[in-house]
């Protein structure tokens, strides 16, 4: 068990916060940076153990739409 | 006093629904220091218990639950009041057109509401803290945490303020509070039960779900709870089935326990009280589920960017309106590469997956609820056997690792050996065998797992 498992190496949360913020228009105050920058490392990390899992990338992915069911 | 007693009673005369109204407004009012109750629902409840009282006595049958109260966590629309979600975020919403679809199947059972419950904010946390309403207190210790984000629903019926209450569960938030509370809890079988009039936080994981006083009462609620919401497009359009009548079955129930990574860290109360589960049930194992530590990988990144993706227009909007616990959570969500999200749902058909395979020999697994008993108030980094955990998202842990596969999963507690806490065991069983699961939890309510209410029952009897 792995509390927080490590982002992958060179991985800058801080930069990649900014530029990111950036490109969906959400304002991020300089205040707020450090804070954001940890929560978007530790969700590197559980997305890196993820890429470490063998064959997951020739997995189909779990939602899948249903024509004639949505009830909407 | 249970919901199948007071349906009995209230039916057979005994004891009017305006009369119970009356006493459960009491012990709402009593329970005022555990900080439960974000609005009492008063003039409402007591309309509609006069309507029941009028309704036996013209010879009519108000249904299952007739007369019994019950809370709604304030992320369920009620009917002229703004869905606050535990937010200030939420301020500026236009009160609800109409009720939760929940709370119009309850009340078409002759159940009736009478409070909106605290909760940790947008449903994103798992202590029952808030920064807007205040935190909610456990009833069995008021220094410690009552578990989230159901926190307030899991504390009045451990209080013994109403016999059943709603919650939603997206990764474990009602199986965490009703373990460290002591109550009955069940997430149903994702699609199972509708959401429609519910606030959204992550839609691919999001269930209503369910705390009970007992495994009876939860099976008495959770049948009234099914039917077909045309405004939900995620309901399952498969047929109700009716847990009730089968909770004395005796026909038997093949167990596992679960171990690998639900062995540990586990506080010495977690690890025997879920040895005694699987002694009860006479299960085998351990069997392990080699994806387990990715799914809750997976069920964490889902959170963080579809809970982003939800509050993104709040977050550019007014971000002062959202708690310091989770705006920047939220903000760090709704930068989630797609990536990242694409590999997590792989992983979500790669888990489900093996887990039916683990079920093919097995009706119900056995996996410990949370790592250790309720912890204070206010703490961030909590030991548990050695290991130090952010205990704010390390409570979770074992809920958390489950929720992606969507399976049916009750919560049994009972008093720790050594702690003297409530310690709770998820109850695991295959998709749209909730009636199962709940089966197997009454056999573990008969074997011991079941704790009283806090709060003498004088008080509201």
């Amino acid at each position: 068990m792995r509390t927080f498992p490590p982002p992958p190496p060179g991985f800058d949360a801080t930069a990649f916060a900014k530029e990111a913020a950036q490109a969906i228009g959400l304002p991020l105050p300089a205040a707020d940076l450090a804070e954001v920058a940890l929560n978007l490392e530790r969700t590197a990390g559980f997305a890196q153990m993820l890429a470490e899992v063998p064959g997951l990338d020739n997995e189909e992915p779990a939602p899948a739409f249903r024509p004639g069911e949505d009830a909407g | 006093m249970t919901a199948a007693t007071i349906s009995r009673d209230v039916k057979a005369g005994r004891v009017t629904a305006e009369d119970v109204v009356a006493r459960t407004l009491a012990a709402l009012d009593d329970s005022r220091a555990l900080n439960a109750v974000t609005h009492v629902h008063a003039d409402r409840a007591r309309k509609r218990a006069s309507e029941i009282d009028r309704q036996i006595t013209a010879g009519g049958d108000p249904g299952t639950l007739a007369g019994v109260p019950f809370a709604a966590k304030n992320l369920f629309d009620v009917k002229g009041q703004v869905t606050r979600a535990g937010s200030r975020s939420t301020d500026t919403n236009a009160p609800a057109g109409k009720d939760a679809f929940a709370i119009r199947a309850l009340e078409s059972a002759g159940a009736i509401l009478v409070a909106s419950t605290n909760m940790d904010e947008l449903a994103y946390g798992f202590s029952g803290e808030n920064a807007h309403d205040g935190d909610t207190r456990n009833p069995r210790d008021p220094t410690l945490s009552v578990g989230g984000s159901s926190s307030g629903s899991a504390a009045l019926v451990a209080a013994g303020a109403v016999p059943v209450a709603l919650g939603t569960d997206t990764n474990g938030s009602v199986r965490v509070p009703a373990a460290l509370c002591g109550v009955a809890g069940l997430k149903p079988t994702y699609g199972r039960l509708s959401r429609g009039g519910v606030v959204p936080f992550v839609r691919s994981l999001d269930h209503v779900g369910l705390f009970a006083t007992d495994m009876r009462d939860l099976a008495l609620a959770y049948d009234a709870l099914q039917g077909r919401d045309p405004e939900d497009s995620v309901q399952s359009a498969r047929p109700r089935e009716r847990a009730g009548p089968r909770m004395e079955t005796t026909l038997p129930i093949r167990a596992a326990r679960l171990g690998g990574y639900f062995d540990g860290p586990l506080h010495p109360d977690c690890r025997t009280a879920t040895l005694a589960a699987a002694q009860a049930l006479r299960a085998e194992g351990p069997v392990t589920l080699d994806h387990a530590e990715a799914a809750r990988a997976a069920s964490f990144i889902l959170t963080t960017a579809e809970g982003g993706q939800q509050h993104l227009p709040g977050l550019i909007a007014d971000p002062d309106r959202f708690g310091p616990l989770v705006r920047d959570r939220l903000r760090a969500g709704a930068l989630v590469p797609a990536t990242w999200t694409a590999r997590a749902q792989k992983l979500r058909r790669r888990v489900s997956r093996e887990l039916a395979v683990v079920m093919r020999q097995y009706d119900v697994l056995l996996a410990p609820a949370t790592p250790c008993p309720a912890f204070p108030l206010g703490t961030a980094d909590w030991e548990v056997a050695g290991v130090t955990l952010p205990i704010r998202l390390g409570i979770g842990m074992f809920t958390q690792a489950l929720t992606l596969t969507g399976v049916p999963i009750a919560v049994v507690s009972r008093r720790g050996e050594t702690s003297g806490l409530p310690v709770g065991v998820q109850i695991i069983g295959r998709p749209f065998e909730d009636a199962t699961v709940l089966q197997a939890a009454r056999r573990l309510e008969l074997a011991g797992f079941h704790m009283t209410s806090a709060v003498p029952e004088a008080i509201h009897a």
